[in-house]
């Protein structure tokens, strides 16, 4: 086969399209395995919190800023908790939920809930035990799209030695 | 780069999904579950992959497609192989297919490997019924991380 | 060695003359498991001498391998690998089963104990530690795993492999759907990896030299 060049397409915006489109694929599949949303919102969670686990070891093996990275966009960090243990990470855009619009009959659902079980796994293999969770979500008519991270505790169990 | 360890992970995560979730289904059900995931992926990416292309001549021009833009869009590289017998099958060869590369080199997870296809069957069979073309898409591995795919043009 | 001796009287002797290698690489879970354990010695300069009884060069067991201690001629130095006797292969010591698995939970406490020792607070644990024959290297990441590379003394560019190590860990058994975390590695893909990127750290080694 010959080597043509390629149509004129930007790679990297399809590559994330593909990412999201085969998310959204995911997503209405475990609507209609699920008869309640809050079970979607869970398993969603869940598969989050196993990629995160592994996803963190790609990270750090190639040490670059994380969100940026793998869902293409910067999310800013703020609204410090006056404890300093509970902090937002917010996203102007989310590109998980680009083409999304929920029906009336999913309103509970919280699409983008894998990025809070990342959080989470990532969070666990690094030894800190954090909840995370949506508090704003555009696709509920929110102007930004925002996670809070509250840390719960050091996981003293399994800090290696010499990582504190 | 990353973005594809992303997808890479929710692909992952999906067939681990099928093949592990809550009530018990057989392998078949499991493997259709994930071709519809696919399905409804290429379906609507196809669209947005297209936007800009002129028409395809026929049918083989759309398969040159699939196997270029698409595989490149989709796995980072181009079909190496693709054969017809000029009467609706078209068979595409991947010597290094994505899902697989990162799992083994031979026969090592042979027998699970099917699980791995099942999505892009999907994909394929997606792209192409947006693209006009109503088909079955079988694929087949013998040796990781090369496989084929099979596409049968149903003619109505 | 003198059973040998006995033997033969004729003896070809196949010998190594360049002992820089990497030797063994060890993988430990965060929970300190042996995940992964490797033995590497490829040769890289050979010699093949004939000798006749009695041999003029004098043998002993070190550090898992045959050596020649004594007796330097024709390009053998003391020092060098006994690899082979009439063409059957000398694999020298080998650990017995379990024995690595062993040793692997035995470093993991005498990490830990390297923190406590030291004077200032937040220290690493032990990350070389080097001896007469090997130097080993361990490297352990923010999650907990530790790589541990066996090597000789005279290796150099061990820190390039570890990290080398650490990201084929993150590709090859992490993105690996059928590895679980924890779990013993047993991936073919992550071994043919791993094999060439010793092979590539010991080429990078010896030209560094």
């Amino acid at each position: 086969m010959s080597r043509q060049s390629m149509r004129a397409n930007d790679p990297k915006k399809v590559s994330g399209e593909l990412f999201t489109l085969t998310y959204g694929s995911l997503v209405a599949q475990l609507l209609k395995d699920y008869e309640n949303v809050d079970d979607v919102n869970r398993q969603l969670e869940r598969m989050g919190y196993n990629i995160g686990m592994r996803l963190i070891e790609d990270f750090l093996a190639r040490a670059n800023p994380a969100f940026k990275l793998y869902l293409g966009v910067s999310p800013s960090i703020g609204s410090w908790s006056p404890g300093g243990d509970e902090f937002s990470v917010v996203l102007e855009t989310n590109p998980m939920a680009e083409f999304v619009e929920l029906p009336d009959h999913c309103l509970g659902l919280r699409y983008s809930n894998i990025m809070a079980g990342v959080i989470r796994g990532a969070c666990e293999m690094v030894q800190l035990e954090v909840m995370a969770w949506f508090i704003a979500d555009q696709l509920k008519g929110d102007n930004v799209t925002e996670i809070r991270v509250k840390f719960v505790k050091r996981l003293e169990d399994a800090i290696p030695a010499g990582e504190d | 780069m990353a973005e594809e360890a992303m997808f890479d992970f929710i692909h992952m995560e999906a067939v681990s999904y099928v093949f592990q979730g809550g009530e018990k289904i057989s392998e078949d059900e499991a493997i259709s579950k994930l071709e519809h995931m696919g399905f409804a992926t290429g379906y609507r990416l196809v669209e947005r992959l297209t936007r800009e292309s002129g028409r395809y001549k026929d049918e083989l021009d759309i398969m040159k497609y699939i196997c270029k833009d698409l595989w490149v869009t989709v796995y980072k590289k181009q079909i190496d192989n693709l054969r017809t017998n000029h009467q609706g099958v078209y068979v595409l060869h991947d010597n290094r297919f994505r899902f697989l590369s990162h799992m083994a080199a031979g026969k090592q997870y042979l027998q699970y490997a099917p699980r791995y296809l099942a999505f892009t069957c999907g994909l394929v069979r997606g792209c192409l019924a947006n693209l006009g073309v109503t088909c079955v898409v079988t694929a087949e591995v013998t040796q990781l991380p090369a496989c084929k795919f099979q596409i049968q043009v149903q003619r109505g | 060695m003198t059973t040998l001796m006995y033997k033969f009287h004729q003896i070809n002797l196949y010998i190594l003359t360049d002992k820089m290698t990497v030797h063994s690489l060890y993988i430990l879970s965060k929970s300190g498991g042996l995940i992964y354990q490797h033995d590497h010695n490829i040769p890289t300069v050979e010699h093949e001498k004939t000798f006749s009884y009695p041999l003029e060069v004098k043998l002993e067991v070190q550090n898992r391998n045959i050596v020649v201690s004594y007796g330097q001629r024709d390009g053998i130095k003391v020092g060098h690998t006994l690899m082979a006797v009439n063409g059957m292969k000398v694999t020298g010591q080998q650990l017995e089963d379990g024995r690595d698995a062993m040793l692997a939970s035995m470093f993991y406490p005498l990490y830990a104990l390297a923190c406590q020792l030291s004077p200032e607070q937040r220290s690493s644990g032990i990350e070389i530690l080097e001896a007469d024959n090997f130097r080993m290297n361990c490297f352990q990441t923010l999650t907990g795993v530790k790589f541990m590379v066996i090597s000789d003394v005279k290796q150099t560019g061990i820190d390039n492999l570890l990290h080398r190590v650490y990201e084929i860990y993150s590709d090859f058994a992490l993105k690996n759907p059928f590895y679980s975390l924890e779990m013993p590695i047993r991936c073919e893909l992550f071994d043919e990896h791993l094999k060439s990127a010793l092979e590539q750290a010991e080429r990078l080694g010896i030209s560094n030299i």
